[in-house]
């Protein structure tokens, strides 16, 4: 008897453990449904999102839109890095072409997870209420901003061919799989238009410049005016309008939103060239839009400093002759870019200094300058005369004292996007402004090997969707010229 | 190899896995019966929990190794001892660096993405297993490990044995035994050895600087743009800025020809009635290839057994070691200095002024790209890369017999693992060049507050604390002598705590590293500012365990067995952390039969089991619904974690089926086991749209830990052992194994493939419906196009057209495999009087591994800076030989990098892994006072390859440690250190 009573009473010993021994929370992480709950935690969602630009996704807004097109060249010493990118051989199976889409819905989910409290999130207090409008108007813009770059890269331009492979828009974000339901490309219109709700949204519900302008939220953006930038502001929203309007040439919009744009930029300085571009970390004049970028997050070897300054570590990506060329002498831009006497590339490129001087510089998507482009080029459609005087007044004033183009007609549209193409290289704006102006392009004298000649529609001017999205999303269907 | 061990003496204690005392043994019913005798000593394999089984009571499938095999063979990690010697084991190298990583399969590929290493248990505590490496190439976390110290390995591969270890049954169990005092004087042994190293396998023939520059020319000249040879060698050599002397050997410059290892082992066991103790203190120091690559080890292991009373024994144990290893960063990196020395063009030079070190490293080479500064030697001279492991296990075991049957283990057993990575990069030379912008106080010199610093260090610190406690009781009782019964019935918790601390320090004076000696073995920064960032994650997670086994066995006849297992771990949702294991056997010993009784089959034994097993996910909080934290312009971030909160249990259900067999008095025996494995809910790292989750997923970018899938692995498992000779002075024993196992996806989501290396133009392999999970996917290589020199692929898996566009090239499966299905081991033992001479031969086959150096050094041109593979100088396309193996080397070659099976080769392969020639010097010849049998020995490993493809140049057990998983880095050759051959010399003495 004594011997089940040891048995028994080990036996209980084992079973009473406490159920909650199995229960782990971690330290690091915190339940989703009690993360956003006020102006402050709803701030910091916010600026979760912009943990969404930080990484090379993001850089390759830059490196796609100029590897592909001809302002860049891939030197010959290159390590393979990109090598699809700048040859267009990309297929569905591209890893750099997975992670633009990855990363790019990325911020789009984390946008999509913020506006979700949307409607739960509301309060009698009128600046309260503002505050969260002003952060919701934010999510949206980095939305929009994602979303741009994506109908950008993956669907032909607006009203092109194949105007029924637009990209997904999706507004909800789930954190249950079991909850996801894929959905199947919006046409190129509801692309547009989704972007345009949002940044519409954003421009009539920000009051002020600054969407992060309650001191009670103490953020570092709001004690520190350099930073201001690091996020989206009604500025911003108002130049992402402008160009969305460019994009689908509805040039009397993309003008109105220039000038509105215009009328609040007023305190933002020009860029002088009179020191590098883009400055420093936190002081980039004329910046309207930049991601932060500072030692924690350092991309070390990857990031776009690596690949594009003269004292990166893979330094191969480069600015051609045929670019620089474009420059009179008496062009201050010139000062950014150096020359290359290393025998490996023939004939020699340029660096093109854009990135600042180290691995950590952040990164500037959108400045002062593209506001005054915009409206140049959107007068342009309807009085030519006035946009180039607008164009030859703004480059004389800030760019190249002896500026006096003497083009008449369709010139003029050519030259304002020469202007164009040189203010805004490597920054992004080449892909589109290419493809939207039905334009092609050729790669140039250091083009190894037969030099190949993108021509207006060609397959290549939209990258594959990714062969995982393709397998895991049965809606999804693929561009032309793509195999899957 | 298999299967009998002989261990256990009758009425002697043993403990392993929370185990109870042995059964007294059966005593022979007469000692006129040989056959009895010969029993007396029964041999009994403990299967965990203290369930222990007698030979005739064997229902599943396990193989013990012992220590024989263990003892002289210098395993940097005792993973390394399982090579060839096991039925169903297979082992993925992934580094000759010594303290490297072993990827371990038993029974196949357990899994797609998550751990697949066996459940490794040492004296019933489970260890931390794979790479715990942050910073150095690869540190095996059972590098503290001292084989010496290690009694017997039993490997448990089937359901019966493994289903009682619920969770990571699923692949396979280690159970290790360390050595125990023995009862009587004390015994102390010494052995020492001492060896020299080199490369086993390396055909590679790679250019030197004169056939470099010429390739160079060649390829120059094939652009089309050069009107003659010469033009082109000339812009050749200005391109390479050669002097037209500089030869550099790289090789030898990075690399030791010969390095040493030394190994010295103390032991000291005995004991009296009451109380007997094994304790051992060993020592080893092994180089790597690398100039700059060592491991140290120092170990020490108390075990010691307490008889308190007739009914109450205790058992502790303590082992304690330090590992040091050092060495270069490994694969694919730049800063490889095996990478180094296999493509840095041989016309650079090692210094400024070549052949005169005073001037310094070069630091300008023309390497991937002008201007480099990746010199190798200066990397290795001044980059730093140490992992300091620091490993303590204790136990405490007792065992209380209630009565004769009843009886009540306790065990509580504590783990300590911290993991210790020190990294440097020095700011002139090759990584650590690099400037960070750091902010700090605004100055004089620094007008924005921005400072710019070269230079990094790293420290990086990972700590292993877990505890298990087990309680078990168990009853055995034998009924009118024919029937016995043995009942186990426990109970487990286990915690396992890891914390994870990293701080990173930037900025160095340069003048620290061009002194040349010092390096900051710290993360403070030597700078002005002293900038520390740092960041910690600590997690934890626990599982508790009900257990359960019971074994009936009739007149030693049948014996029918099944266990069954609940486990919860917190690493599960709510409603879905308990799980349910649970196994049936049943075993037949013909050989007892009447109708056996004069047969030539001394033993002869039908068995079979069923049963599932488990698999916790890797991730602590892969169903956690939460958000991660971060920062942003110095903000705080909140973003979500897209999670699959029905993530539960995976499930392995698998069936084993064998026959044992003994002839002519076990002069010849074996087993044959059928097993077929299927995986089902299994836990992978699934994709979902990016379009809906973008990067959120918990396994990371848009993968989400899930039960998706299905996965099959069914084989069969040979062993036979012969001894053709036996008598008083010569013997000769042989042992062989040969496993064949077939593995294949069953199911996947619709339309989906998994991509173990993460999906990438670069992928060599995705897992499909039908397919064997680690078959290679590929771009199929076509050959050359003998009318213009084109490198041709094939469009896609039909073959049927060749293209040269790569933009018309699709992967396609290849039908062959990155890990072998085919494995096998043959000992031969041989013992003449005091000689022994033992060689262990190992194969593996049908199956493929893959140089993905190739790309670089072998693809017709892409990168004419590095040193290129000497093929492609002598056998590539020309007009005047047109049917080369090589395309037309063509600089900056325009056709592209494309990974196809071009550099994919067979790899299948016999390999000498083991030779021993020994002597034993006995102590009636010696006659040395006070000292015991001598023992001598020369012993070789890895001597000799024979692979079956002649133009495979690199080591047929090539794999990569570069991957998150063993299956995505399985085949993969990247230049990480070779694997060596080893003699040793040593000697064994016993006092």
């Amino acid at each position: 008897m004594r011997k089940i009573f040891y048995i028994i009473t080990i036996i209980t010993a084992f079973v009473s453990c406490k159920r909650d021994f199995i229960e782990e929370i971690p330290s690091n992480q915190y339940p989703l449904d009690i993360v956003i709950k006020d102006q402050k935690t709803l701030n910091t969602a916010v600026n979760g999102i912009y943990t969404g630009f930080v990484g090379e996704s993001s850089n390759d807004i830059v490196n796609f839109s100029e590897l592909i097109t001809d302002n860049a060249m891939l030197s010959n010493t290159n390590n393979g890095q990109y090598s699809e990118i700048y040859n267009m051989t990309y297929s569905p199976l591209s890893g750099k072409v997975n992670r633009f889409w990855n990363g790019m819905y990325d911020i789009i989910a984390k946008a999509n997870w913020v506006l979700s409290y949307e409607n739960k999130l509301t309060s009698s207090n009128e600046d309260i209420q503002q505050t969260y409008k002003n952060l919701f108007s934010e999510a949206r813009i980095a939305r929009a901003y994602a979303r741009l770059q994506l109908v950008s890269f993956f669907a032909e331009r607006y009203d092109g061919d194949n105007q029924d492979l637009g990209i997904i828009i999706n507004d909800t974000y789930t954190n249950d799989v079991n909850q996801i339901v894929p959905k199947a490309r919006s046409t190129v219109k509801e692309s547009y238009d989704a972007i345009e709700n949002d940044l519409l949204y954003a421009n009539n519900n920000i009051l002020n410049i600054q969407s992060v302008t309650n001191p009670e939220l103490n953020d570092p953006v709001v004690a520190n005016p350099k930073k201001q930038s690091t996020r989206f502001n009604i500025l911003a929203a108002k130049v992402l309008l402008s160009r969305l309007y460019l994009y689908e040439r509805k040039w009397d919009k993309a003008k109105e939103f220039a000038i509105s744009a215009e009328g609040i930029a007023s305190g933002i300085a020009e860029n002088t060239f009179s020191s590098p571009y883009p400055s420093g970390s936190d002081s980039v004049i004329s910046s309207i839009f930049q991601v932060a970028y500072d030692a924690s997050n350092d991309l070390s070897i990857n990031s776009l400093y690596s690949y594009w300054g003269s004292s990166g570590n893979y330094k191969q990506f480069f600015a051609t002759k045929e670019f620089y060329d474009l420059m009179s002498t008496s062009d201050k831009r010139r000062g950014i870019y150096l020359l290359i006497s290393s025998i490996y590339d023939s004939p020699f490129p340029y660096y093109a200094k854009k990135f600042g001087t180290t691995t950590v510089n952040d990164l500037v998507l959108i400045r002062k300058a593209e506001i005054d482009f915009n409206k140049i080029e959107a007068t342009y459609y309807s009085n030519p005369t006035e946009a180039l005087s607008a164009l030859k007044s703004w480059v004389k004033t800030n760019r190249d004292s002896s500026y006096n183009p003497t083009v008449s007609g369709a010139d003029i549209l050519t030259e304002i996007l020469k202007q164009r193409r040189i203010e805004f290289a490597f920054e992004g704006y080449r892909f589109m402004d290419l493809k939207r102006n039905d334009l092609g392009w050729s790669k140039g004298l250091n083009y190894k090997g037969n030099t190949p000649t993108v021509s207006v529609n060609d397959n290549i001017q939209c990258l594959p969707i990714p062969i995982v999205e393709m397998n895991t999303n049965p809606k999804m269907k693929q561009n032309p010229g793509y195999n899957n | 190899m298999n299967v009998k061990l002989r261990l256990l003496s009758v009425g002697v204690l043993f403990f392993l896995g929370g185990s109870v005392f042995a059964q007294k043994g059966k005593q022979p019913k007469s000692k006129t019966d040989t056959a009895a005798t010969e029993k007396k000593i029964e041999e009994v394999v403990l299967v965990g929990y203290g369930r222990k089984e007698t030979a005739s009571e064997k229902v599943g499938n396990y193989a013990v190794v012992n220590k024989e095999r263990l003892e002289n063979s210098h395993f940097t990690t005792v993973d390394n001892a399982l090579t060839g010697a096991v039925a169903g084991v297979s082992l993925n190298v992934t580094s000759g660096q010594p303290g490297a990583n072993v990827n371990m399969f038993i029974r196949g590929i357990g899994s797609l993405t998550q751990d697949t290493q066996p459940l490794v248990i040492i004296d019933g505590i489970p260890q931390i297993t794979g790479d715990v490496s942050a910073l150095v190439a690869t540190t095996n976390a059972l590098a503290g490990v001292n084989s010496n110290d290690i009694e017997e390995i039993v490997v448990l591969k089937d359901a019966a044995s493994t289903s009682i270890y619920g969770s990571r049954g699923a692949n396979g169990v280690l159970l290790i035994k360390t050595k125990s005092g023995k009862r009587g004087k004390m015994k102390f042994n010494f052995n020492s050895s001492y060896g020299f190293n080199e490369e086993a396998y390396n055909k590679l023939d790679l250019l030197n600087a004169q056939e470099h520059i010429k390739l160079y020319a060649l390829g120059l000249y094939n652009t089309g743009s050069y009107a003659s040879m010469e033009d082109a060698t000339t812009k050749a050599i200005s391109d390479m800025k050669w002097d037209g002397k500089t030869d550099t050997d790289w090789k030898s410059a990075v690399t030791r020809k010969n390095p040493v290892l030394k190994t010295y082992n103390f032991q000291l066991n005995g004991g009296t009635e009451v109380a007997n103790v094994f304790t051992s203190l060993s020592y080893d120091d092994f180089e790597g290839i690398a100039k700059d690559a060592v491991m140290q080890r120092l170990s020490a292991t108390i075990n010691a057994n307490f008889k308190l009373s007739d009914k109450m024994d205790l058992r502790t144990g303590f082992s304690g070691s330090r590992v040091n290893t050092e060495g270069p960063i490994d694969n694919n990196y730049v800063a490889n200095p095996i990478k180094g020395a296999y493509q840095i063009s041989p016309t650079q030079s090692i210094y400024k002024i070549p052949g005169d070190p005073s001037s310094g490293w070069n630091n300008d080479m023309v390497y991937y790209n002008a201007g480099s500064t990746f010199n190798s030697v200066a990397i290795q001279h001044l980059d730093k890369n140490k992992n300091l492991q620091g490993r303590i296990t204790a136990f405490l075991e007792g065992n209380y017999n209630i009565s004769d049957n009843f009886y009540v283990n306790s065990r509580i057993a504590g783990y300590y693992l911290n993991s210790n990575d020190f990294g440097y990069r020095n700011p002139i030379y090759g990584d650590g060049n690099t400037d960070v912008t750091i902010n700090g106080p605004v100055n004089d010199e620094h007008p924005k507050g921005e400072y710019l610093l070269k230079g990094r260090s790293y420290v990086i610190d990972q700590k292993f604390a877990n505890w298990i406690f087990t309680n078990v009781v168990g009853y055995n009782t034998t009924i009118k002598e024919k029937h016995d019964l043995k009942f186990t019935l426990g109970m487990e918790a286990y915690h396992n705590k890891q914390d994870y601390t990293a701080v990173y320090g930037f900025g160095f004076d340069q003048d620290y590293a061009s002194l040349g000696y010092y390096y900051p073995d710290n993360s403070q920064s030597s700078n002005e500012l002293g900038v520390v960032i740092g960041g910690s994650s600590p997690s934890a997670a626990t599982l508790v365990s009900y257990l359960s086994g019971a074994t009936y066995s009739f007149d030693k006849r049948f014996t029918i067995s099944g266990t069954y297992r609940r486990d919860g771990s917190s690493r599960f949702g709510a409603d879905r952390k308990w799980g349910d294991f649970w196994s049936v056997g049943a075993s037949w010993n013909l050989d007892k039969e009447n109708f056996m009784a004069n047969s030539i089959f001394n033993e002869l034994k039908l068995r079979g089991s069923y049963g599932t097993q488990g698999r916790e996910p890797d991730g602590f909080y892969s169903a956690f619904p939460g958000s991660r934290n971060g920062g942003y312009a110095s903000n705080g971030t909140a973003t979500p974690i897209t999670i699959n909160p029905k993530l539960a249990w995976e499930k392995q259900d698998q069936f084993n089926i064998a026959i044992d067999f003994g002839l002519f008095k076990n002069k010849i025996s074996g087993s044959v086991d059928y097993f077929d494995k299927k995986g089902r809910d299994m836990i992978v790292g699934a994709f979902y749209p990016g379009s809906n989750i973008g990067n959120t997923g918990s396994a990371g970018g848009n993968s989400v830990t899930s039960n998706v899938g299905a996965l099959t692995n069914k084989g069969l498992e040979f062993t036979l052992n012969f001894s053709p000779i036996k008598n008083q002075s010569f013997q000769w024993d042989v042992q062989s194994n040969f496993t064949i196992i077939k593995s294949v996806v069953d199911d996947l989501p619709t339309g989906d493939n998994f991509y173990s290396e993460g999906p990438s133009e670069n992928s060599t392999k995705i897992q499909s419906v039908g397919h064997n999970p680690s078959e290679w996917y590929l771009p199929l290589f076509a050959g050359v196009d003998p009318t213009n020199g084109n490198q041709l692929w094939y469009t896609d898996g039909t073959r049927s057209a060749a293209t040269a566009d790569i933009k018309k090239v699709s992967a396609a499966f290849t039908g062959k495999n990155s890990i072998a299905p085919l494995t096998g081991g043959l000992t031969n033992t041989f013992k003449y009087k005091g000689f022994l001479l033992r060689a262990l031969f190992s194969y593996a086959g049908d199956y493929s591994v893959y140089d993905l150096a190739g790309y670089s050094q072998n693809n017709s041109g892409m990168r004419p800076n590095i040193n290129q593979y000497a093929s492609e100088l002598y056998d590539s396309w020309t007009p005047d030989n047109p049917n080369a193996t090589n395309p037309k080397y063509v600089n900056n070659n325009p056709q592209g990098r494309l990974d196809s099976t071009r550099y994919l080769y067979d790899a299948d392969h016999i390999r000498l892994k083991n030779v021993e020639l020994g002597f034993t010097l006995a102590k009636s010849v010696h006659k040395i006072e006070g000292l015991d049998n001598m023992y001598f020995f020369v012993q070789g490993q890895n001597l000799y390859v024979w692979a079956f493809n002649d133009k495979l140049y690199f080591d047929p057990d090539s794999s990569s440690n570069a991957y998150g998983n063993a299956l995505a880095g399985a085949g993969i050759y990247n230049i990480t250190a070779p694997i060596m051959k080893t003699f040793t010399f040593g000697i064994k003495l016993n006092f």
